[in-house]
């Protein structure tokens, strides 16, 4: 489902200069961060978080939190 | 079972398997029962934003050619590609809630899909003039290649029982103009143009009938092969690219060739079925020219020119309990394949299945495939193999094939 964002977050994502992390959580709770350089909203109001390796930490968390509702 | 008593089911299995994702006990569900469009569904079919059904080299279970989605994508990027069912054998139903494209099963609705977006080469012609989804496809990042529709099996009559290949082909000719043997030049002109879309694609993918015919049996399939790779391979840069051929099991001096003479990075030979007396019976052509156990040795031999985790055999899950051969218990069918299953892996060749749709221009369209506890089983059982002995399976994961659920739970590997 599409997010509904503050116009300011809406703003900052289009600003070059803004610095963006993707923060997630492994089976256990355990965070982990990293930079996302390409994180933008697409026209459909859906983050998109470009990554390049399928088997990156931050890949398979998004997609265990994804798959079991956590 | 009423339709009720399907949802019910489903939630079932569900609650049993809580370590596999509801979504992936959904898609082998509606693959297992098949999906009926209703008139609203397709409505919002748009051949210019949606993949529609387009080269048919397999039948329908409702036995027509019509204009359907070539898949539906659920939420987290997985594939269900399905086949079209009528609506008195009780599969789902994809209709439209608030305008969505939605699964519905006994009047509720289970899940929001997707069709998957139309190649942008889907409409463009050829220089001959043909439309270039005639001659190639596309799953979600790869481009899939017939260059032989048909199967020499079938000439004298031993073409696999689950298989409607020929029959296909017969009516695609008539009904679509699709090429049983379409130029090489030809695709290498369609793959190009493919190439064009950013991101879209990361791998190329052959795959054809088996062809007897050469000096050693297949010689000539390989030939049709090496030419496709050989016009593709001008459009990379390396001499390997990522690629997947599904071919008979080749021996070891064709694959040599193969491997050696061309781009391809990964080979599937797919076995159909986990049982030798059951592999006589559903694929006699393939037991006449080359029989069980060599098709085996042939796949292990495969590991060592392309390497582990870039070999895998296919099964046509559930043929294996059909009557009046096949194994009389899900149970029995479970362990002893997957006992095969892991001699194999043990040797670096991986399996995967396809959920068996019954189609009605087969020998054994006329049974049901097997229950949707048992699907799940076999794809916890057949990726749980490749975790033990660490086999990679990204060739034919949900993003290049999307046909495997239990390569789709192989999406958590770390390797």
């Amino acid at each position: 489902m599409p997010l509904t964002l503050q116009p300011i977050i809406r703003q900052l994502l289009d600003d070059t200069g803004t610095s963006r992390i993707v923060a997630t959580t492994n089976e256990d709770g355990a965070p982990y961060a990293v930079t996302s350089p390409f994180l933008h909203l697409n026209h459909d109001g859906f983050f998109v978080h470009l990554e390049l390796l399928e088997t990156s930490v931050t890949n398979r968390n998004l997609l265990k939190n994804l798959w079991f509702d956590r | 079972m009423s339709q009720r008593g399907e949802v019910e089911h489903l939630n079932d299995i569900v609650a049993k398997y809580p370590e596999v994702p509801r979504l992936i006990i959904l898609k082998t569900d509606v693959q297992r029962r098949g999906v009926f469009y209703t008139d609203a569904s397709l409505s919002v079919l748009d051949e210019k934003k949606h993949s529609i059904t387009g080269t048919h080299i397999f039948g329908t279970r409702d036995g027509k050619i019509a204009p359907r989605p070539e898949s539906l994508l659920l939420r987290d990027g997985t594939s269900i590609i399905t086949t079209p069912t009528a609506i008195e054998d009780n599969p789902y139903v994809l209709d439209l809630l608030d305008g969505q494209p939605f699964l519905f099963d006994g009047g509720e609705p289970i899940e929001e899909v997707d069709y998957w977006p139309a190649p942008a080469f889907y409409g463009k012609l050829t220089h001959s003039g043909i439309p270039m989804q005639k001659i190639v496809s596309a799953r979600p990042q790869r481009l899939v290649i017939n260059p032989h529709r048909y199967c020499t099996f079938w000439k004298n009559g031993n073409g696999c029982t689950f298989c409607d290949i020929v029959a296909q082909i017969k009516k695609g000719k008539k009904d679509l103009q699709v090429q049983a043997r379409p130029k090489a030049e030809e695709i290498a002109e369609i793959v190009a143009e493919a190439l064009k879309e950013p991101g879209r694609y990361s791998a190329v993918f052959l795959t054809s009938g088996s062809v007897i015919n050469g000096t050693e049996p297949f010689d000539e399939e390989i030939d049709i092969y090496i030419e496709v790779f050989h016009k593709l391979g001008k459009l990379f840069r390396t001499k390997k690219f990522p690629s997947q051929l599904i071919g008979t099991a080749y021996s070891e001096a064709q694959l040599e060739r193969l491997y050696g003479e061309t781009g391809l990075m990964s080979y599937t030979a797919d076995i159909e079925v986990l049982n030798e007396d059951l592999f006589n019976i559903h694929c006699p052509g393939k037991a006449e020219w080359i029989g069980y156990k060599e098709w085996k040795r042939r796949l292990v031999n495969a590991v060592d020119i392309f390497g582990r985790g870039f070999v895998n055999t296919g099964l046509v899950a559930g043929i294996e309990l059909t009557s009046p051969h096949g194994f009389k218990t899900e149970d029995e069918a479970l362990k002893r394949t997957l006992e095969e299953a892991e001699d194999l892996a043990i040797q670096g060749v991986s399996t995967v299945y396809i959920v068996w749709s019954p189609r009605p221009d087969t020998v054994i369209g006329n049974q049901k495939n097997a229950s949707l506890d048992y699907y799940i089983r076999l794809a916890k059982g057949l990726h749980e193999l490749r975790v033990t002995y660490k086999l990679p399976i990204m060739f034919d994961d949900y993003r290049h094939c999307g046909n495997h659920p239990d390569t789709d739970l192989s999406r958590l590997l770390p390797f």
